[in-house]
């Protein structure tokens, strides 16, 4: 029994290799993802979204801007209706007259039938949204989805995130690189389509 | 590992018996020295190493925070990574050293700054603000830190990640038991095992408290239903149970560490049920849901394993006693009579029966916080029952008189009962 002890199979191993491997371990899973970013920058590919900002100020990470875009919400359609939150989806993206993004599909497993669409990775977080129409009302008929991609916040320096938000909302957009198994990653951040930053891989 | 308040008491009754002759001197200094050795030196240049590794985590929390544009970030990777790599290195050199305590120290600084190197990471590269992913990546590095490195402390980190993740998970999916949480807290409690950290072992009991909270789904906690009180009763009742029999057969910490957050849950769960059933408006019965039966199936056999193998029988028969008074409450509800006066007096009557078996076992077994509990939750009771009347107040004043009276005669008959149960006599030959 106690030689199945987690601390006596540690002990086993020295340790100075011990501590490497630990420290190795911890290291490379941060390397890991900053990796992953910019495979997801370096290769994927370029869509252009409209976004709503508002301005959250996190206690521990500084200032960041929160983004909200249409393809944040998705009607349920035929495959989505019984999605459920937390879930993750699979979305497809066509392109409008001026290039900007728009959902046109969603479904818990890969489209095999995206044809020249784009397909993003995101995850249910409401199964109850609304949506805005033109004039401004809000529209809450009907099962729409709420759904979450990881491009919904943005870290500027300490002190910027107020005025973009003041920026009318109109004017900016996002430029997000998809990769092909849909993760996608915030590319530029732009307003009247000028560069405001630029994401550098590294 | 001796607790500082058993030692000071230890300390107290060797200078004691040294002077009433049951010990000599030397004997009284042999026992000091075999003290020491067990609690293994001084701890308080670990302690001094842990704060300062806290406060250099706490610096590069606030680095972060303070998100400083100046240095490029590929800089600030580094330095975080080499800090990393610093800490363990001093890990190592205290571990080949001899100072375990130290080197846990040092680890527990090293997961530490790991965290706030992911949140500075999700900063700078702007990763989704997934915190119960950024919880479960913490949970990971800090069980591998524990596993190599032999810490308590990332040990520590670990279970608090791991119960921020699942919960965070939990929340999301607004469903039922989140199960991936085992895929964790299994090997948690294997590192756990090997540990006599006290910390380590609440912790994993308060773990797998939060799991089994969170498991009934969120629905019910949403649109609150009673059946979630004998949910917690029941839950509470096999937490004392377990703790109950390591004490009595001499098992693991880990299952010791239950008794105390089991009593605790007994003594709210137990009040808030009498409190409500002498209150017209929230005397309601409350649905028995599918866990209310799981926790049931479970807890009553482990009450009654607890009663049939004890080796202390004086010790386990009253608290299995009060055990089970306390699983016949939420029967009470619903049978349907709860809203009657014989509701009420049953109840109130099961409350102050289990809060006297609680007294007695732990007077019996030597334990005093059954004791404090069964004290407790008796005051708190009585409070409750002149506070919300059963019944008229000459109601009331019958039914303390027969309480009264019944305890008396308990108290009377005590002795005989426990000579006829456990004669502590035969147990020391």
């Amino acid at each position: 029994m106690r030689a199945l002890s987690a601390d006596s199979v540690a002990l086993k191993v020295p340790p100075l290799w011990r501590a490497v491997v630990t420290a190795l371990l911890l290291m490379l899973g941060l390397i890991a993802l900053v990796e992953q970013r910019a495979r997801i920058l370096r290769g994927g590919t370029e869509v252009r979204l409209r976004t709503v900002p508002i301005d959250p100020r996190d206690l521990f990470r500084g200032d960041y801007v929160v983004l909200a875009y249409p393809i944040s919400t998705v009607e349920a359609g035929v495959g989505g209706q019984d999605l459920r939150r937390g879930e993750q989806v699979f979305v497809t993206l066509q392109r409008d007259g001026e290039g900007f993004a728009r959902a046109t599909g969603v479904s818990r497993s890969w489209p095999q039938a995206a044809g020249d669409g784009l397909v993003i990775a995101g995850r249910v977080t409401s199964t109850s949204a609304c949506t805005l129409n033109g004039d401004g009302t809000t529209d809450c008929s009907g099962r729409r989805l709420r759904i979450a991609y990881g491009l919904e916040s943005y870290f500027v320096p300490q002190g910027q995130g107020k005025a973009i938000e003041l920026t009318d909302k109109a004017r900016i957009e996002v430029v997000a690189a998809v990769s092909s198994s849909g993760d996608a990653a915030i590319k530029r951040l732009l307003i009247d389509g000028k560069p405001l930053y630029a994401e550098p891989p590294y | 590992m001796l607790g500082s308040s058993y030692r000071k008491r230890l300390e107290a009754d060797l200078i004691r018996w040294v002077d009433e002759g049951l010990l000599s001197a030397e004997s009284a200094g042999a026992i000091r020295r075999s003290v020491v050795r067990e609690q293994g030196g001084v701890r308080l240049p670990a302690l001094l190493g842990l704060l300062g590794g806290l406060l250099i985590a706490a610096s590069v929390a606030a680095f972060v925070a303070a998100n400083w544009e100046e240095i490029p970030r590929l800089v600030k990777l580094g330095a975080i990574l080499i800090a990393i790599a610093a800490a363990f290195f001093v890990a190592f050199r205290l571990e080949r050293g001899g100072s375990q305590r130290g080197a846990d120290a040092a680890v527990t600084c090293g997961v530490l700054i790991f965290g706030a190197g992911l949140a500075l990471i999700g900063q700078m590269y702007h990763l989704p603000a997934d915190w119960p992913g950024g919880s479960l990546l913490i949970a990971i590095g800090a069980l591998v830190a524990a596993f190599l490195m032999r810490s308590s402390g990332a040990l520590a980190i670990a279970l608090v990640a791991l119960c921020a993740w699942s919960g965070g998970r939990w929340e999301e999916a607004e469903g039922g038991a989140h199960f991936g949480f085992f895929l964790l807290y299994v090997p948690a409690v294997w590192l756990a095992l090997s540990r006599s950290n006290r910390l380590i072992q609440h912790l994993v009991v308060i773990a797998g408290a939060f799991w089994l909270g969170m498991a009934p789904g969120q629905w019910l906690f949403q649109n609150f239903d009673y059946g979630l009180l004998a949910y917690g009763l029941a839950v509470a009742v096999l937490y004392v149970a377990l703790g109950a029999i390591a004490l009595d057969r001499g098992g693991p910490g880990l299952l010791t560490a239950c008794l105390p957050w089991g009593l605790l849950g007994l003594l709210w769960v137990l009040n808030a049920e009498l409190f409500r059933i002498l209150d017209a408006e929230e005397a309601r019965a409350g649905r028995a849901f599918l866990f209310v039966f799981y926790a049931y199936a479970v807890a009553l056999p482990v009450v009654v394993f607890l009663a049939a193998t004890a080796r202390e029988r004086r010790f386990a028969w009253p608290l299995a006693a009060a055990l089970g008074l306390t699983l016949a409450v939420p029967a009470v509800f619903w049978s349907g009579i709860a809203l009657g006066i014989v509701g009420k007096i049953l109840v109130a009557s099961l409350v102050l029966l289990a809060a006297t078996a609680l007294v007695i076992a732990g007077a019996a077994g030597g334990v005093r916080r059954l004791t404090m509990a069964g004290s407790v939750l008796f005051g708190v009771a009585i409070l409750i029952l002149l506070w919300q009347t059963v019944g008229t107040l000459l109601d009331q004043s019958l039914f303390f008189l027969v309480a009264g009276a019944a305890l008396i005669a308990t108290a009377t008959g005590a002795r005989r009962l426990f000579a006829r149960l456990n004669p502590p006599e035969r147990e020391a030959a």
